[in-house]
């Protein structure tokens, strides 16, 4: 099967900080990805530089069969992104917002209006869809904005923390989404710090550590590598993070010494 | 962190402070880290540009020298040969205006910061010690603008009074300064009170927008009054002179430097010393409190349940639908109809001004045409005798000249989004942000007004009417072709007059050639001719002016 992502050799720095060095992988069609690593690690830069929101890398990233740098940028219509800040237009309400996302994606209008209408209601944001987001909490944000990601019913889903202040409930719904995405056969890159729900959710895990990948495979595959039996176990195993008791000791002393 | 200079001054004031109630030393602390972050805002445009130098530059300092060319006009006034105590009048209600225009444009922003609670209110501070830091550092902001404001004021005063008038005008400044500042929090207060969430927003958006028209045509007038009446004549006791804080104030000065003794001029003086340190004490006890209390509502989540579009927003989007091309131009102009209509950082800058204008405007024609027992069927034919429309230019000015607006916003970094779509060049998204501007503020303002100026001005006028009319999107295009353009809603709001490249000399440059040919295609040619170029150039500025790839853009806009 041709690889629907392929990062090959990605470099990327920040003026003289490396961010990347040499990042590789190929993400096949239907997959959830679990894009996980440590903090600074890279992982919401990759995600940029695919979507074309940075362009000074060097490597090769193809998307759909093809180069993004010579193919335009008309892949970026069959994308669909959650950024990780949630930045969005604060003083137009919900509907607007959405309008103005699909209007530049291109949905046709009845069918924007039809489906907007049934996402929200579905999510339970119906009665503050002609609010303006800033009075929208942390969570009905991130709603809004995965609805935004799916107005356009894209191919492949770019989430960066998407679930951030969602309650229970919503993240019930959220994983039961990603996985009925999944059979639809679209592809899902899943970046967060929460490894219960990525290890319940991906089908694969790439852990990015220090800009390049240090594992790549199923929950399974990395667990009989690394022996631990948990996700956040196999985390700290390939990051080579063992000290965390240690430190959480000399923390408490700290406090109360 | 540093120890600035003004908090060993402040350090003076510490008994004050305790005997508000305000816990002296955690003020004090705050207000350092205030000023500390003013100092380290990164003046970078664009944030995936980690690389930029971090600059220790402070905006506001760089807009200061403004305010000094400012005070050197209002100085001139300082060299009249009038009594001292009608020279200082004028000069305080030229200055108050501005401080009042200053604190409801700039600084509510610091007096409605959210930020700060989050971090504050779950610390062991009490409400009254955060709300006196923040009226604190407003303070000390307003001191140093009032400070250049009145740099050449001090200067001249102090070579035509004596040197004596240095200590005693700074001393009336700096209560000025506190009366303004207690005033608007007192306002704001009483805002918060009434209303809660979002309503609450407008509530106070609407509230600085008043104020700002208010202080606009209330100068004007002040001065149309001052002509009016004979200056020799000017100071003859009247009992509003209570009521007015630049009496007050001169009064401070004229009878500090031993001119005009007189029973109210020192109740006037009186006035001026203890009433603005009064009101301060009085908020900063007893309402202060209240204030943080209801910042809380904020934060409220507003339910709409019956949502109802208006009918321009409607028709706008019918309209925009129905463009030819491109449907991001359509979905741009429905955008920036909604971000300019909604957000308050652009309706404070954009409202003030037009309105200002508007509202102006009839009182300039009036003013003009009318006296004293003129009937008005004679107004009327003195008008329509008259050229009077094309003042009709100076509304079109106002709208035109905010165009720079559609390149800010207060959540600019949700302009990740245009490069996230898949647009192969940032065009019909720029055309689409300018277009919106045009329709949903331009041409609704010009049409209404033109409206109302064909039914003064009759039907003969109607061409000039249009000719001007069609003035309006061609200053907007021509301006934008002069400046440097950008994403749209994609830099952070300042001041747009500070940021945008063109000047208002600039634009009257333009709106004066625009006038200009009208008149003397009008005398000497024909307005239908000066129609089709202006069409034509319309045509032409929007084929040529807009950036044709993202590359462009990204050099424009460093």
């Amino acid at each position: 099967m041709e690889p629907i992502i392929e990062v090959k050799d990605l470099f990327m720095s920040y003026g003289n900080q490396a961010v990347l060095r040499g990042v590789n992988f190929r993400v096949y069609p239907g997959q959830v990805i679990g894009y996980i690593g440590p903090n600074g690690a890279g992982k919401s830069t990759t995600i940029k530089i695919i979507l074309g929101l940075i362009t000074k890398y060097h490597g090769t990233v193809k998307v759909f069969g093809e180069d993004i740098w010579r193919q335009g940028v008309f892949y970026k219509g069959r994308i669909g992104y959650v950024p990780e800040n949630a930045d969005v237009y604060e003083s137009l309400s919900g509907h607007e917002y959405i309008s103005f996302v699909g209007d530049l994606y291109g949905v046709p209008a009845e069918i924007l209006a039809a489906r907007a209408t049934k996402l929200v209601t579905l999510l339970d944001l119906r009665e503050y869809y002609h609010s303006r987001i800033s009075s929208y909490s942390k969570g009905m944000r991130q709603k809004l904005l995965i609805i935004a990601s799916v107005i356009h019913n894209p191919d492949v889903l770019f989430l960066d923390e998407p679930i951030t202040g969602l309650d229970v409930n919503s993240v019930m719904i959220f994983k039961e989404i990603i996985a009925g995405l999944a059979r639809q056969g679209k592809t899902v890159f899943y970046s967060s710090h929460i490894m219960e729900v990525v290890e319940k959710i991906s089908d694969r895990i790439i852990l990015l550590h220090k800009g390049v990948v240090a594992a790549d495979g199923t929950v399974e595959e990395l667990q009989r590598a690394t022996l631990d039996d948990s996700l956040q176990g196999i985390f700290s195993t390939v990051t080579g993070f063992t000290n965390h008791k240690g430190i959480a000791d000399h923390f408490v002393a700290a406090v109360v010494g | 962190m540093q120890d600035f200079a003004v908090l060993k001054l402040l350090d003076r004031f510490e008994s004050a402070f305790r005997r508000m109630g305000v816990d002296y030393r955690l003020m004090r602390r705050i207000v350092q880290v205030k000023l500390a972050l003013d100092g380290r805002r990164v003046a970078t445009l664009q944030m995936s540009d980690a690389t930029a130098p971090e600059m220790e530059d402070n905006r506001f300092f760089r807009s200061l020298w403004v305010y000094m060319l400012a005070s050197i006009v209002k100085a001139v006034l300082l060299l009249m040969d009038w009594p001292l105590f009608l020279v200082m009048t004028i000069y305080i209600s030229l200055l108050m205006p501005a401080l009042m225009m200053i604190m409801a444009a700039d600084f509510s922003v610091v007096l409605l910061d959210l930020r700060d609670r989050m971090i504050l209110l779950p610390r062991p501070v009490e409400a009254r010690t955060i709300n006196a830091a923040r009226v604190v550092h407003i303070l000390i902001y307003l001191s140093v603008l009032t400070g250049a404001l009145n740099m050449a004021g001090l200067v001249v005063g102090a070579y035509r009074f004596g040197v004596l008038f240095i200590p005693l005008m700074l001393a009336s400044l700096f209560l000025l300064c506190l009366l303004v500042v207690a005033l608007a929090s007192l306002l704001y207060t009483a805002a918060l009170k009434y209303f809660d969430g979002e309503k609450l927003k407008d509530m106070i958006n609407a509230l600085q927008v008043i104020i700002m028209v208010g202080m606009n045509i209330g100068l004007v007038l002040f001065l149309r009054t001052f002509r009016l009446f004979d200056l020799e004549l000017a100071v003859s006791w009247q009992w509003w002179m209570y009521l007015l804080p630049p009496f007050w104030f001169a009064a401070l000065i004229s009878l500090g430097m031993g001119e005009a003794v007189s029973a109210s001029m020192v109740r006037l003086a009186a006035m001026a010393m203890i009433i603005p340190p009064f009101v301060m004490f009085f908020y900063v006890k007893v309402i202060s409190p209240v204030f943080e209390q209801n910042m809380a509502k904020f934060a409220s989540v507003e339910r709409v349940l019956h949502h109802r579009e208006s009918i321009f927003t409607a028709l706008l989007r019918k309209v925009s639908r129905l463009l030819p091309g491109s449907r991001v131009v359509g979905a741009l102009v429905r955008g920036s109809h909604a971000l300019l209509t909604k957000e308050r950082a652009l309706k404070l800058q954009l409202y003030p001004s037009i309105f200002g204008t508007l509202l102006l405007m009839p009182l300039v024609l009036v003013g003009s045409h009318w006296e004293e027992g003129t009937s008005f069927v004679e107004f009327i034919a003195r008008l329509r005798a008259g050229h009077g429309y094309y003042s009709l230019y100076m509304i079109i000015v106002s709208a035109a000249i905010m165009i720079p607006l559609i390149w800010f916003s207060e959540n600019h970094k949700a302009a990740w989004l245009y490069r996230a779509m898949p647009l192969p060049e940032p065009t019909p998204i720029v055309r689409g942000a300018v277009l919106g501007y045009i329709v949903s503020l331009v041409l609704p303002i010009s049409i209404i007004s033109s409206a109302v100026m064909l039914l003064l001005f009759g039907f003969e006028r109607a061409l000039d009417l249009f000719v001007i009319v069609m003035g309006g999107p061609l200053m907007v295009l021509i301006i934008v072709r002069l400046t440097n353009k950008r994403l749209p809603f994609s830099e952070e709001v300042v001041r747009i007059q500070a940021k945008s490249g063109v000047g208002g000399i600039l634009t009257l440059v333009i709106a004066g050639g625009l006038a200009l040919a009208h008149w003397l295609f009008a005398a000497h040619v024909s307005l239908y001719a000066y129609l089709v170029l202006q069409v034509l150039g319309i045509l032409y500025l929007w084929q040529t002016s807009f950036p044709l790839t993202w590359q462009a853009l990204d050099d424009d806009s460093v």
